[in-house]
This record gives C-alpha cells, structure tokens and sequence, in this order.
C-alpha cells in the first residue's frame, strides 16, 4: 500500500506541490520561532554563576555620572567594613556594576595565536562569598596578591578555552598593551599583566539571557595609584535572611553620613531580576505574532488540504465501492499528508541545515539547531494530521454511492 | 444470493424529498443473468447501488445469502464489497494519476496479499479484457472502451460472485459496446458470475437471461 500510496504522490506531483510548500511554509515559520525560543531557552537554563538570593545592590551615583575611581575607591575601602558591621549585613563587596545591571566592558586580549573577545568585570575581594560563586579551581583573589605587579582574575570556562592552550589556566598570564596619547604630544605604551588565579564554571552579570562568553572578574585597586581599570559604582550586601525592607533607609542613612558627596539607591538583587525579566515583556509581541501566523499557516494548510481531498471524493467513494473501509480511507489520507509533510520537511529541514554555513546566523549553534529542526518536524506533522482530520472526516461521511456522484 | 424485499429509496434534502424507488421485491441467483431497463432517472443506479450495498435502503431489506445486512457494519460491508461484488460504472471510474495495472490492482490492495501476487493477478485479469499491451498506460492514453474495459478488469479481478455493471457501454460506440457485452456473458457463462446491467440498449438486453424494468421507481416487469 505504501508503495501505491508513494505512486499516488509522485504521480500527482504537480498537484501536490502546492500543499507541500504550504507545509514547507509552515516548517519554516514553526523553525524560525522554536530556533529563537530554544536560542533563549539554552541561555536561560545554564547556570548564571551566581545566586541573587539575599543580596541587595547599592548603586553609587556622584551627579549622574559614575564616580571616577580615585574619588570613590578609597571611600568604598571605608564602606566595606562599615557595612559588614552593620546587622543583618552578612558580608559586602564591590562590583563595577551591580548585577543585572545592563551594562557591559569588553575588551579584545591574545595569548600566542590565539584571540578573543573578553567580557570584563570588576569584583572585589569578597564577591565570591556575597554571590555565592563557586570555584572550579584555584582561588578568589585577596590581599595575598597585593604587590604583585600583576592583576589577579578569576576566568571562567569559556575564557579558558579561548586563550588557553593547554593546561587549567592557572597562573595563565595575559598580557595587554595600549598606547595611550600624552597632553604634549607623542605616546605613552602601558603595559599591563594580569594572571589567572581560579576558574569558575560561568559568571553572566547581566542575566539569565546574557550571551556565554568568555569572561573575567578583575581585582580593582581600592587605594593607592588608581586608574581607569579599577572602575567600581556598586556595593553588593549579602543579608541574613528575611531582612525587611526598612533596611534600605538604615543602610542609605549610614552611607550618606559616611560619603555625602555620593548618593545611594538601594535595591534586592531579586526585584533587579524581576524588573529584568520583566523587560523581557516585549519579547511576547512578536511571540504572538509568530503564534498568529502560525495559526493562519494551520488554517492555510487545512483549506488547501480540505480542496485536495474534496476534489479526490468520487476517487474515495471508488475506493470504498472497491472494499476500503472508512478507517482505511482515513489512514490514507493520513499517510498521504505524512508522506506529503515528511518531504516537504526533509526539503526544509536540508534548506535549515545549510544556514550555519552562510555564517549569518551565528545562534544557530547545535543546541539550538537540533531541537529546532526536531521539534519543527513533529510539529509540522502533529498540525498536518491534525488538518488533515476534518478533510477526512469530510471524505468519509458520505456513502460510497454519493461519494461516486459527487461535484 | 442477493433479495431485495420491499425496497424504497428515499433522498431528502432540506425542502425536497424524491422518492427514487419504491416497493422493489428483486431476487439475484448464483449464475443469472440480469437487465435492468427503463427510461432515465427512473431508479436504475439506485437499485444498483442498493444491490451492491454502495448505499442503504430507506425502507425494506436487503438480503445476501438470506441474511439482512441493514445492521452489518462497515467493515463487513467493505469486505463483502472487496471480495463478493464486482463494480462497473458508466463513466469508468478510473483514477487517472494510476496507470492500468495500478487501477486494476485496486480491489487487491485491501486484502491480505503480496505486492508480487497481487501484480501477477492484476496482469492477467487485463490481459483477460485484452489489454495485456496497454497495462503501463495512463487511462488518458486509452479510448472509451479500453477504458470500460480497464474498468471492467478491475471488476472481475478479485473474482466476484456478483458483478454489477452500471450502463457499461453506454459511453461506448456499438461495436465496443458488443465487445463488453461478449465479455460479460463470457464471465457469466464459464465463471459463473451473476450479473446485473444496466442498459437503455433493448438488443443487449435481450442477451440476458431476465428484464427488469422500472418506471417512476417501481418495478413494472
């Protein structure tokens, strides 16, 4: 029967092809918004490298502009223990930007042939213990480093298989050279040298839909010759468990009395993560966009194949005079839009498959592609099935003696 | 083997009711051979139809081997219909996207038989009707009565107690006409097969062993 079936189609190729590109169409569409939903879905679900649980930011302001370092570094030197001190702070640190925060520093560094894009992000000393980041190994940085001439970081994976030819990439030390332009003229080469001292599984700031990428957290300089490099605008505090909210006017108070040059807004990591995600909102418009147009596809699709089968009714009745039963019909024209449908979608499915190629889509990696294109197929095929019922239902409905007579 | 009992056909629609048949008592034996006569639109497909339970009965019973197939489901009404009646249509009926042998094979592609049996089985019921050089032709590639002929294959390929032949050579000149009619009586006469024509051609008639003739959708003789 498959094989007569196969005939059928093939024969009636030209007649076909019309409902076969509406399913190309519908493949398509269905890949393109399962693509961008599992693109966002792989980021979602891998680890953020930190827990925003109990942790409130303090972002500091001097005007509207971030503070130059050599104006708020010493004064965060004076903050840190003063807020440890303070109940029912556990710990604090200091960060270039809270988290969540979108805001980003990148920078181009090279080991030996190899170069990379790398995220940069400035932490203090006990941001490890605040976001209860997790070494893979080697250390945090602390004051063991002081004096070494050399910036210590903690890198993450990705960093480590960028840059790092062999080995775990501790002690890795990476080299940096700008030349910066003098007042009176010339140039001035600054040499900088950072080292590798741990590794985490993955640290992503700005969210749960920032991209992987290779990352490092720099230690900043909080006294003594500061520059551009040791940029910092937040206070991270880690706080005990259920601390109400009336600690923002305490913590406020205690900072202002300290540094009143400076102001303070204070937020729970948890409400920065709400407010994020909740920017994400618009993300739904073009989602229901995607889901209305899929839905005018499956509308599409079930009027082209009610026309096919329409037009084949006197041929089903001839079936039915000639011993097929009206499961036997329905079967058929299942297996015919089956058949239909797994040509179209090999058709696309080879279409989607050339796309990492063009270099255009760099989303297009593996762990999106793959369950993209599997999930388009089965949805293609549970909507072609699903399209294809009331047709059949349609073709059977009659007696084959009506059917044999049908216009 | 086939006994229609007080048979009426009624088609309704929203504001007309036609009364196709009415009060029809017919009996079909093993190995007759009948005509059925009468002016157009007097209920002679109908009947057919009835007889070769391609449609139900408003009223009265059809019987096959004595029993009344009114309750019988569908399946066993397909399977009757594969396996005990043979269909002819006058306007053929062939799926023109299949060549001959594909058409012919039909009938067989619903009972439990090898792809190799039933090719072998299709080929020779084609080379019976005498179109053994056209099997892998489109029905489009044939004349009208190769084609009645291809549609006659398909009838007799499955070996059927009982064929019914719906004005089979009523799109057929006379000469092709005869040549169907020769096949008929050839089936009836060494097979066995009961027929059952439908024909507005009173000489072919006359070549059956019984008329009936209908009129207003009764039976009148």
């Amino acid at each position: 029967m498959t094989r007569h079936l196969l005939k059928l189609l093939w024969n009636r190729r030209s007649a076909n092809a019309l409902v076969g590109l509406e399913v190309l169409v519908a493949f398509l569409v269905l890949f393109a918004v399962l693509a961008a939903a599992a693109h966002y879905w792989d980021y979602y679900r891998r680890p953020l490298g930190f827990d925003p649980t109990d942790v409130w930011a303090v972002e500091i302001e001097a005007g509207t502009d971030m503070a130059e370092p050599s104006a708020l570094n010493p004064a965060v030197a004076r903050f840190l223990p003063e807020l440890r001190s303070m109940e029912p702070v556990v710990d604090a640190a200091a960060t270039i930007w809270a988290p969540y925060r979108q805001a980003g520093w990148t920078t181009t560094w090279s080991v030996g042939e190899r170069s990379s894009d790398v995220r940069l992000f400035n932490g203090s000393d006990t941001l490890d213990r605040v976001l209860g980041m997790e070494l893979l190994r080697g250390r945090w940085f602390g004051p063991e480093d002081d004096g070494s001439g050399r910036t210590p970081m903690v890198v993450n994976e990705a960093f480590v298989d960028a840059l790092v030819d062999d080995g775990d990439g501790l002690g890795q030390v990476i080299v940096d050279e700008d030349r910066n332009p003098l007042p009176g003229g010339g140039e001035e080469l600054v040499r900088r040298e950072r080292v590798i001292v741990g590794v985490v599984e993955e640290f992503r700031p700005k969210g749960e839909l920032q991209k992987p990428e290779p990352s490092a957290i720099l230690r900043p300089r909080l006294e003594g010759e500061l520059s551009n490099d040791d940029y910092l605008s937040a206070l991270l505090l880690k706080m005990r468990p259920g601390t109400p909210a009336t600690i923002e006017q305490t913590v406020n108070d205690r900072l202002l009395s300290m540094a009143p040059e400076f102001s303070f807004r204070l937020q729970p990591l948890e409400a920065a993560r709400t407010e994020y995600l909740q920017r994400l909102t618009p993300l739904l418009v073009p989602a229901l966009i995607a889901a209305f147009l899929l839905l005018m596809v499956a509308l599409g699709l079930t009027g082209v194949l009610w026309q096919a089968v329409t037009q084949r009714i006197r041929e089903l009745g001839l079936r039915r005079a000639k011993g097929a039963t009206l499961a036997r019909i329905r079967r058929q024209i299942l297996a015919e839009t089956l058949l239909l449908t797994l040509a179209a979608t090999t058709l696309g499915g080879l279409l989607v498959l050339q796309l990492p190629f063009t270099g255009w889509f760099p989303q297009l990696r593996p762990a999106v592609l793959i369950p993209a294109l599997v999930l388009a197929t089965a949805v293609t095929a549970l909507l072609t099935s699903l399209a294809a019922l009331y047709p059949s239902w349609l073709a059977t409905r009659v007696e084959p003696a009506e059917a044999l007579r049908w216009e | 083997m086939i006994r229609l009992e007080h048979v009426q056909k009624t088609y309704r629609t929203d504001r007309i009711e036609t009364v196709a048949l009415t009060d029809i008592d017919l009996d079909v034996e093993k190995g007759a051979f009948l005509s059925i006569m009468g002016p157009s639109g007097c209920g002679k497909s109908t009947l057919l139809n009835l007889m070769g339970l391609l449609d139900r009965p408003s009223e009265g019973t059809v019987r096959l081997d004595g029993e009344a197939v009114a309750s019988w489901e569908d399946k066993r009404l397909a399977r009757l219909r594969n396996q005990r009646i043979g269909f002819i249509f006058q306007s053929f009926h062939l799926i023109p996207d299949l060549q001959v042998v594909d058409n012919v094979e039909i009938p067989l592609l619903y009972r439990s038989s090898s792809a190799g049996e039933r090719r072998r089985t299709a080929l020779a019921a084609i080379e019976r009707v005498g179109l053994g050089s056209r099997a892998h032709h489109f029905p489009s590639q044939l004349s009208g009565g190769q084609q009645q002929r291809v549609a006659v294959a398909r009838a007799i390929v499955g070996r059927p107690d009982l064929l019914l032949a719906d004005e089979p050579t009523g799109n057929l000149d006379s000469h092709m006409g005869d040549e169907i009619m020769d096949l008929l009586e050839e089936l009836n006469q060494e097979h066995g097969t009961a027929v059952v024509m439908v024909t507005h051609d009173e000489r072919l008639a006359g070549r059956t062993q019984r008329t009936v003739r209908l009129f207003d959708g009764r039976q009148v003789a």
